[in-house]
């Protein structure tokens, strides 16, 4: 059974439509990066997951449940991080996961819990007294209470200092070694290809693309940069590598040419080069950054 | 139950509210001086009967008891929409809890949070009763504190029935306030306006009457200074021999 199926789902506010027809699954056990710029309708998404925000169009389900309606069997299996959430002014970290192992009716241990994100040392000062990050790592916390069978993360990452997205992205791939389906949004990508199984991009409330990373980047016309490292770059080599199909622009950096070219061209450049009787020593490939592949995606969605 | 985790919660984030601590201070003081004051000085009273009694001094006490609407809309104005706006109802509604069992919870919550400055208040007035009146009944002591209770528990309800249904703590604050000089002040003029006119109807002629007719203590008692006011008086606490002009 899919973890989340979203079915036609469209919602429209008076003159805004923030999702339109949009219709994923996500699978049970896998790690699902939802991106998109800001605005795109990811929180939208997610608050129709949770029931904040009802649908004007399709159904949202989780494990078969339809989000709205029987929103409370939807929230007792899953574990959340809400965009733009708030602590408790006056309760403590401890208070904070307590509470929400009682609202589950789990007999979990808050100890354990703030252990698992750094904050047991913390755990009986005032959250209103942590710094943002500290919050994010409480909230995630609760979110972990009861062991749900799906997390939903909304922009996990931001806020957080390097240190604490590494802790954020073993805490994701345990979650998911444990056999939870992690469903998180971000529009920051450097954490998203390391973790994620599969991605989906919303752009302008659509989705326009959804895959493997790898599936992804080779689906896009991107460009890898081939370095290559010669004994000694020679005019004829260039040419007769600038002459080749799939590649984009070559230039030269002392002993290393730099060879823009379509991944399925990498071995046709090196052995053009060879031909040319240049010595090749070393060489390596500079893949196409998320960055790029996600602003190729979103450009176009939004044309 | 869903909602007895939210008011379990709501009770430990404002039992350690400095605030809360400072009420309870402040409305044992006050307690103690209005207590000690009436048993010091009984012709503020104002009864013309030369005993103390709890019944008269209830009545003295009455005034200063009008501010316990005040602080329990302090209390309930922000409840809901309050956490909307930092955020944490977000937080609160991701776990599997339904919107009536916030606002049940924070209403019970809450409740017992406005009981206990009241209840140690008037425990502290107990005391001095015991201590300087010869002649007391607990009982009617006991149904004054109820009537107190229930009074703020209305306003409670009120303030938070505002913050539930408003996206600014300001509206919801506005709303409230408008309602409490509506019930305050404008409830009984209106009442009398309302009475006289239908005297004029009946009569044929305008004539000033402090009588009401039975239909309209139903409507009196929408407003719950009128519910408190008619239980004060009630023979029940203390022989009726209070005037019946409304405060």
């Amino acid at each position: 059974m899919a973890a989340i199926e979203l079915d036609g789902v469209t919602k429209r506010y008076d003159s805004v439509t923030a999702i339109r027809d949009l219709s994923l699954q996500v699978e049970d056990g896998e790690i699902y990066g939802f991106l998109g710029p800001n605005g795109s309708g990811k929180s939208t998404t997610i608050n129709i997951l949770l029931d904040f925000v009802r649908p004007t169009d399709g159904t949202a389900k989780v494990f078969g449940i339809d989000c709205q309606e029987d929103p409370l069997a939807v929230r007792q299996r899953i574990g959340v991080l809400p965009e733009g959430f708030g602590v408790y002014d006056r309760l403590t970290g401890r208070q904070h996961v307590q509470f929400a192992c009682e609202s589950k009716a789990v007999d979990a241990d808050p100890e354990a819990l703030l252990d698992r994100v750094g904050l047991v040392d913390s755990a009986n000062r005032r959250a209103s007294d942590y710094s943002k990050g500290m919050k994010q790592r409480l909230i995630l916390a609760m979110a972990l209470a009861g062991d749900p069978d799906l997390l939903i993360l909304d922009e996990p990452t931001t806020g957080l200092d390097p240190n604490g997205a590494r802790r954020m992205r073993e805490l994701i791939e345990a979650e998911r070694d444990r056999g939870a389906t992690v469903f998180f949004s971000s529009h920051i990508l450097a954490q998203v290809d390391a973790v994620c199984d599969r991605v989906g991009i919303l752009t302008n409330g659509e989705l326009t693309a959804q895959d493997s990373i790898d599936a992804l980047r080779a689906s896009t016309d991107s460009t890898d940069t081939l370095r290559i490292t010669v004994a000694q770059p020679d005019g004829r080599a260039l040419e007769a590598v600038r002459s080749l199909a799939g590649v984009s622009n070559v230039s030269t950096d002392g002993n290393t040419m730099l060879v823009d070219c379509a991944d399925a061209s990498k071995t046709a450049v090196i052995s053009a080069v060879e031909e040319a009787g240049v010595e090749v020593t070393d060489f390596s490939t500079e893949e196409a950054s998320l960055e790029e592949l996600f602003e190729q995606f979103t450009t176009e969605g939004s044309r | 139950m869903s909602w007895q985790v939210i008011a379990r919660k709501e009770l430990k984030d404002s039992i350690r509210s400095r605030s809360l601590i400072v009420l309870s201070v402040l409305f044992v003081l006050l307690s103690l001086f209005i207590t000690g004051l009436y048993a010091a000085v009984p012709f503020l009273g104002a009864t013309g009967s030369e005993e103390l009694t709890v019944g008269s001094m209830i009545s003295f006490f009455g005034t200063a008891v009008m501010f316990v609407p005040i602080i329990a809309v302090l209390l309930g104005y922000k409840a809901i929409v309050g956490e909307r706006q930092s955020g944490s109802l977000a937080l609160t509604l991701s776990l599997p809890h339904t919107r009536d069992d916030v606002v049940l919870g924070k209403f019970l919550g809450r409740s017992v949070v406005l009981a206990i400055p009241i209840l140690l208040a008037f425990l502290a007035g107990l005391v001095v009763v015991i201590a300087l009146f010869d002649a007391y009944s607990v009982i009617d002591y006991l149904v004054f504190v109820l009537a107190v209770l229930l009074i703020g528990t209305a306003y409670l309800s009120l303030a938070i029935g505002f913050s539930g249904s408003t996206t600014s703590s300001v509206l919801s604050a506005v709303g409230v306030f408008v309602l409490y000089v509506l019930f305050r002040f404008l409830w009984g003029p209106g009442l009398f306006v309302a009475q006289s006119a239908v005297n004029r109807v009946q009569t044929g002629e305008w004539s000033i009457l402090f009588e009401f007719d039975w239909w309209m203590y139903p409507i009196a008692m929408i407003n719950p200074h009128y519910a408190y006011l008619i239980q004060r008086e009630s023979p029940a606490v203390h022989g009726g021999r209070e005037s019946r002009k409304p405060r």
